[in-house]
C-alpha cells in the first residue's frame, strides 16, 4: 500500500519522460523491499521457534536442576538420619541408660554420663557443618516420659511438644517454635531391645536454606522450602513477599495430592508476574521440596511474543525507513529535474538577454544614426532654408555693396576730376563706405550665427519683435521677388522673452517658408484676382493687467491644410511636399523648440483658404 | 584374671589379720628408730622460697593419680606446678612419692596417724618443696603441713561393681542423710580402702558400719582399687569423686556409684610449715593464674565434668 502510494506520488510529480526512464529502478527497489520484508519475516519466525525451543530447554534444565536439588536434599537428610542413628547408639548414651538401669542417680553418677552425652552432642554440633555453617542447631535427649535429659541449647526447663520417639528409622517432622517453623529429626534410643528414650535434633535453617533449599540467585521473588504431608511448611525467612509465599502455598496445597512431580506456571504477585512452581518429593523421607521462581529468571525476560513484536516493529521501521528513502529519492529526482529545467530556462533567458542587449545596442546605434541623420537633415533643411534665403541675403548684401561702389566711384571721381578735392568729402565717402561694409559684416555675421546657433539651447532675454524682424529681413527680398506680399504688424512695446533668438528665428523662417509654399500653391491654381499675402503679427496677452504671454501669429491665405493630415503635421518626417522639397521635420522641430522655451505652438486652418499658426512664449523681465 | 583374683583373695584372707599386729610392731620400731634418728641426726628443714630460688629448682612431690598426675609430663598438678616453677623462674622437677611417705618427704619428719591424731616418729630427708597430687585437705594433714588455698573440690564415694546387689542410694537432698544411707548398706560388705590417704577408713568411721575393711597393699597403686572391685575381689571401694568420674567414663557398665561417704572436701597444694614464703608465692601465682582463666582451662582439660557436680566451683 505504501509502495503503491509512493509510486503514485512519484509518477504524479515526475515528468513523464523521467517516470518512463525510472520505472525499472523503482520496480527493482520495490522487489528488493519485498525481499527484505520476507527475509525479516523469515528471521522473526526462525527466532521465534529458536526462542521457544530455548525456553523449553531452559524449563527442562530448571526441572532437572530442581530434581537434582531434591535428590541432594534426600542424600543430605539420609546423612542426617545416619548421624542421628549413630548418636542414638553411641557409647555415651548407652552408658547413661546402663547406669540408669543400674539404679544410679543423677546426683551420684549419672551427671557424668549426661555430661559426656552433652559433650558428644556438642562435638557433633560443631563437627557437622557445611563450609562453616552448622548443620544442626540443637540436640535434645529425652527419656521415655518426655523429660529433657540433655539439651545443647540449655533449655532444660522448657517443655516442647515433640512426638514420642518410636523405634525404627528416624522421623522428620515440622513444628512451630517461637512462631518459627523448625525442621526436626527424632529417633529412639534403645537399651536391651526396649525404647529407653529419644534423641531429637534441630536442623539449622541457614545451612539447609543456603546450601540445599534456596535457589542460586539473588532474586527476592524466588524462594524454596520444605513441605510435609500434613501441609506444614518450612519456608525461608527470605525477602520474598508474604503475598507470593501465601499464593505459592495455596497453589501448592491444591496440587499436593497429585502424583509425582507437579510443575506449573502461575501468574503471581504484584503485576501478575508469571512464576514457575515446583513441588518435588524428597527421596526416602516424607517431605517435599517446594520452589518457586519468576519465569523470566529461567527463560529470560524477553519472551518469544515480545520478540515477534520487537521484530515486527523492526520490520515496520525498516519499511518506513525504506519508504522514506524512496520518497526522499523521488523528491530529490523531482528537485533535480526542476533544477535542470531552471538551468535550461536560465540559459535560454541568458541568450535572449544577449539578443535583447544586441538589439538594444543596435537600436541605440540606429537612434544615434537617426539623430545624426536628423541632425544632418535639420542641418540640410537649415541650409536649404539658407539657400532659399540666399536671394534675400544677396539682396541685403547687394544694397550696401552698391553703396560702397557708388561712394568709391565718387571718391575716384573726386580724385580724378577735382584738382583739390577736399579731404572732408573724401573722409565722408570713406566713412560711408565703412558704414556700408559694417552693414554687410553685420548681415554676414547674423547669417553665420543663425547657421551655427539655430537649434541651440542657450537662452537670453531678447525682444520678440526684433527677432521676428531679423527673420523677416532674411525673407523679405525673396517674397518680393516671388511677387508675394509680406506684411508685418508688431507690438508697439518690446516683448521680452527668454529664448535662443536664432532658434526662434528658425521657427519663424520655417513657418514663413511653409506659408510661402501654401500661397504659391494656391496662386498657381487661382486666377489673377488672388493676392497672396503672409502676415506676421506680435502682441502681448495680459494677465492681471500686465503682459504675461508674448504672442507671435503667422497667417497666410494659402491653400490651408487638408483635414486628413491635420493631426500629423507635427509628426517628424511627415510632409506633403515632394521629397526634394522638404524633410518633414520642420514643424516637429518648431514644436520642440517652442516647448523647450516653455511655450506653445498651435494652428487653425480652413482648407483651401487660410492657415494661422500662433506661438505663445512667457514674457520675462528685461535683463540689465 | 582368675589368678589375680586368687592372689587378691589370698592377700585378703591371709595378710589382712596379720597386718594389724605387724603394723603395731612396725609402729613401735619406727617410733624408736625415728627417735634415734632425731637424736643422732640434726633436724633437716624444708626449703623456703629463697632456697628454691637459690637452688634454681622446684621439686614437686606427687603420686601418679588419676588425671592429677598422669605422667611426669602431664596431669593437672604437673602442669600447675610447671607453671608455678616458670612463675618463680626456676626449673621444675617431679619427685615421685607414695601416699604413705609423701608428707614425710615434704616435711622431713616421719609420723604416725590415728584418726586425726599425729605422732612424730623421727626424721627423714626432705625430698620436695610442694605436694600437689590431688591432695585432699584432711585434719591430720593440716597438723603437719600448710595447705594453700583450695583449688579442687572432691568427696568420697562408695563404688561397687555393676552386678552387685548393693543398690545405689536415692538422693534425699541432704548429703548427710545420703551418707548415712550408704553406711547403712555397708554392714557385712567388704570395703577396699587406702590408709594415710583421703580413702582412709578412719576418716569416715567405717569401722562402725560393720563393714569388712580391706586395706590396699601399700605396694599397689591406688588406680588398682576400682579394677579390684570390677574383678569382684572386693565388693566395694572408696574412691574420691574426681577418680570416680574418670572411672565411670573408663568402665561404663562395670561399676556403679552407691553413694557418698563424705561431705564435700577440698584439695590443695601442701607446703612445709617452714616454707611460708614459698606458699605465699604460690598464692600470689595461683590468684593470678585463676583470675585470667588459665586455671579454668586447665581444669576443663583434665576434669571437664567436675563442673556438673560442683557448679559453684571456680565461681
Amino acid at each position: 500500500m505504501i509502495l503503491r502510494h509512493l509510486k503514485k506520488q512519484i509518477t504524479s510529480r515526475l515528468p513523464v519522460f523521467w517516470t518512463i526512464h525510472q520505472k525499472k529502478p523503482i520496480l527493482a527497489l520495490t522487489a528488493a523491499s519485498l525481499l527484505l520484508v520476507a527475509f525479516i519475516i523469515f528471521l522473526v519466525v526462525s527466532n521465534f521457534r529458536s526462542q521457544m525451543a530455548l525456553r523449553e530447554a531452559s524449563l527442562n534444565r530448571f526441572r532437572l536442576y530442581l530434581e537434582k536439588r531434591a535428590t541432594s536434599l534426600g542424600y543430605f537428610f539420609s546423612e542426617r538420619k545416619y548421624d542421628l542413628k549413630m548418636l542414638a547408639h553411641s557409647r555415651e548414651i548407652n552408658n547413661y541408660f546402663i547406669n540408669r538401669t543400674l539404679g544410679m542417680s543423677v546426683q551420684y553418677g549419672l551427671k557424668v554420663n549426661l555430661f559426656m552425652i552433652k559433650q558428644l552432642l556438642e562435638k557433633t554440633l560443631a563437627a557437622r557443618n557445611i563450609q562453616g555453617t552448622k548443620i544442626y542447631s540443637r540436640f535434645v535427649l529425652l527419656d521415655n516420659a518426655g523429660n529433657i535429659l540433655v539439651d545443647t541449647a540449655g533449655k532444660l526447663d522448657r517443655h516442647f511438644a515433640v512426638p514420642r520417639p518410636v523405634q525404627g528409622s528416624p522421623d522428620f517432622f515440622l513444628t512451630i517454635e517461637d512462631n518459627q517453623p523448625q525442621l526436626l529429626i527424632s529417633t529412639s534410643c534403645s537399651y536391651k531391645g526396649k525404647t529407653a528414650g529419644g534423641l531429637v535434633v534441630w536442623l539449622n535453617d541457614r545451612a539447609l536454606f543456603s546450601h540445599f533449599l534456596t535457589l542460586n540467585d539473588n532474586n527476592t521473588r524466588s524462594g524454596a522450602g520444605v513441605l510435609d504431608d500434613k501441609g506444614n511448611t518450612l519456608l525461608p525467612d527470605s525477602a520474598a513477599p508474604q503475598a507470593i509465599i501465601q499464593q505459592v502455598l495455596h497453589e501448592t496445597l491444591k496440587k499436593r495430592n497429585k502424583p509425582s512431580v507437579f510443575y506449573e506456571q502461575h501468574p503471581l504477585g504484584r503485576g501478575n508476574q508469571e512464576m514457575l512452581m515446583a513441588c518435588l518429593p524428597i527421596p526416602n523421607i516424607g517431605l517435599q521440596y517446594l520452589a518457586w521462581i519468576p519465569t523470566d529468571q529461567i527463560t529470560g525476560g524477553f519472551t518469544p511474543m515480545r520478540l515477534i513484536i520487537g521484530m515486527g516493529a523492526l520490520a515496520i521501521v525498516v519499511l518506513v525507513a525504506l519508504g522514506s528513502i524512496l520518497w526522499f529519492s523521488a523528491q530529490n529526482l523531482i528537485l533535480k529535474t526542476r533544477f535542470d529545467e531552471a538551468a535550461k530556462q536560465q540559459t535560454i533567458l541568458f541568450s535572449k538577454n544577449q539578443q535583447l542587449k544586441a538589439e538594444i545596442q543596435k537600436r541605440e546605434q540606429a537612434e544615434c544614426e537617426l539623430v545624426k541623420q536628423r541632425t544632418l537633415r535639420i542641418r540640410s533643411d537649415r541650409l536649404r532654408s539658407l539657400g532659399e534665403m540666399a536671394a534675400g541675403i544677396a539682396h541685403e548684401l547687394n544694397q550696401p555693396l552698391v553703396g560702397v561702389r557708388g561712394f568709391a566711384e565718387l571718391m575716384i571721381y573726386a580724385l580724378d576730376n577735382e584738382q583739390d578735392p577736399s579731404i572732408d568729402s573724401i573722409r565722408d565717402y570713406a566713412e560711408k563706405i565703412v558704414s556700408q561694409a559694417d552693414r554687410m559684416v553685420h548681415i554676414i555675421n547674423h547669417i553665420r550665427l543663425f547657421a551655427r546657433d539655430a537649434g541651440g539651447v542657450e537662452t537670453s532675454v531678447v525682444d520678440l519683435n526684433q527677432t521676428a524682424d531679423s527673420a523677416l529681413n532674411l525673407l523679405r527680398a525673396q517674397f518680393k521677388s516671388h511677387g508675394l506680399r509680406l506684411q508685418q504688424n508688431f507690438s508697439a512695446h518690446p516683448l521680452w522673452v527668454k529664448v535662443n533668438a536664432f532658434s526662434v528665428e528658425e521657427v519663424i523662417l520655417n513657418l514663413l517658408s511653409n506659408a510661402r509654399h501654401a500661397v504659391e500653391q494656391r496662386k498657381a491654381v487661382e486666377d489673377k484676382s488672388y493676392h497672396p499675402c503672409v502676415r506676421v503679427n506680435t502682441s502681448a496677452y495680459c494677465k492681471n493687467g500686465s503682459p504675461a504671454i508674448a504672442v507671435l501669429v503667422i497667417d497666410d491665405n494659402g491653400n490651408g491644410i487638408d483635414q486628413d493630415v491635420a493631426d500629423k503635421i507635427f509628426d517628424p518626417f511627415f510632409t506633403t511636399k515632394a521629397p526634394d522639397k522638404g524633410t518633414g521635420l520642420g514643424l516637429s522641430i518648431c514644436k520642440s523648440i517652442v516647448e523647450s522655451f516653455e511655450g506653445t505652438i498651435e494652428y487653425v486652418c480652413a482648407a483651401d483658404e487660410w492657415t494661422r499658426f500662433e506661438i505663445r512664449l512667457p514674457i520675462c523681465a528685461q535683463e540689465g | 584374671m582368675n589368678r589375680i583374683r586368687q592372689h587378691l583373695c589370698h592377700l585378703r584372707t591371709v595378710w589382712a589379720p596379720r597386718l594389724s599386729a605387724a603394723r603395731k610392731v612396725c609402729l613401735l620400731l619406727g617410733f624408736t628408730l625415728a627417735l634415734n634418728l632425731t637424736l643422732i641426726h640434726p633436724p633437716s628443714l624444708a626449703r623456703d622460697l629463697q632456697d628454691v630460688l637459690k637452688a634454681g629448682k622446684l621439686r614437686h612431690l606427687g603420686i601418679p593419680y588419676a588425671n592429677f598426675i598422669s605422667s611426669i609430663e602431664s596431669g593437672l598438678d604437673v602442669e600447675l606446678m610447671r607453671k608455678f616453677s616458670a612463675y618463680l623462674g626456676v626449673e621444675y622437677e617431679f619427685v615421685n612419692s607414695s601416699w604413705r611417705d609423701i608428707v614425710a618427704d615434704l616435711t622431713g619428719k616421719t609420723f604416725q596417724t590415728h584418726g586425726e591424731d599425729v605422732i612424730l616418729t623421727g626424721k627423714c630427708p626432705v625430698q620436695g618443696d610442694v605436694i600437689a597430687s590431688g591432695f585432699t585437705i584432711l585434719p591430720w594433714r593440716k597438723k603437719l603441713i600448710d595447705f594453700a588455698s583450695a583449688y579442687f573440690p572432691t568427696g568420697v564415694w562408695l563404688i561397687t561393681y555393676a552386678g552387685s546387689d548393693l543398690s545405689p542410694v536415692t538422693p534425699t537432698g541432704s548429703i548427710q542423710n545420703d551418707i548415712n544411707a550408704v553406711k547403712k548398706k555397708l554392714n557385712g560388705r567388704s570395703v577396699l580402702v587406702l590408709e594415710d590417704s583421703c580413702l582412709d577408713p578412719s576418716l569416715y568411721k567405717l569401722e562402725e558400719t560393720g563393714a569388712s575393711i580391706q586395706l590396699l597393699d601399700p605396694s599397689r597403686d591406688i588406680c588398682e582399687m576400682i579394677p579390684l572391685v570390677i574383678a569382684r575381689i572386693v565388693e566395694t571401694t572408696l574412691m574420691d569423686v574426681p577418680v570416680a568420674l574418670i572411672a565411670l567414663e573408663k568402665w561404663p557398665g562395670d561399676i556403679k556409684i552407691v553413694g557418698p561417704v563424705s561431705k564435700r572436701q577440698e584439695m590443695a597444694p601442701g607446703f612445709s610449715k617452714s616454707s611460708p614464703e614459698l606458699k605465699a608465692a604460690f598464692e600470689t601465682f595461683f590468684k593470678r593464674y585463676k583470675s585470667d582463666g588459665s586455671y579454668r582451662r586447665l581444669v576443663m582439660k583434665y576434669y571437664p565434668s567436675v563442673f556438673t557436680y560442683y557448679p559453684d566451683f571456680l565461681k
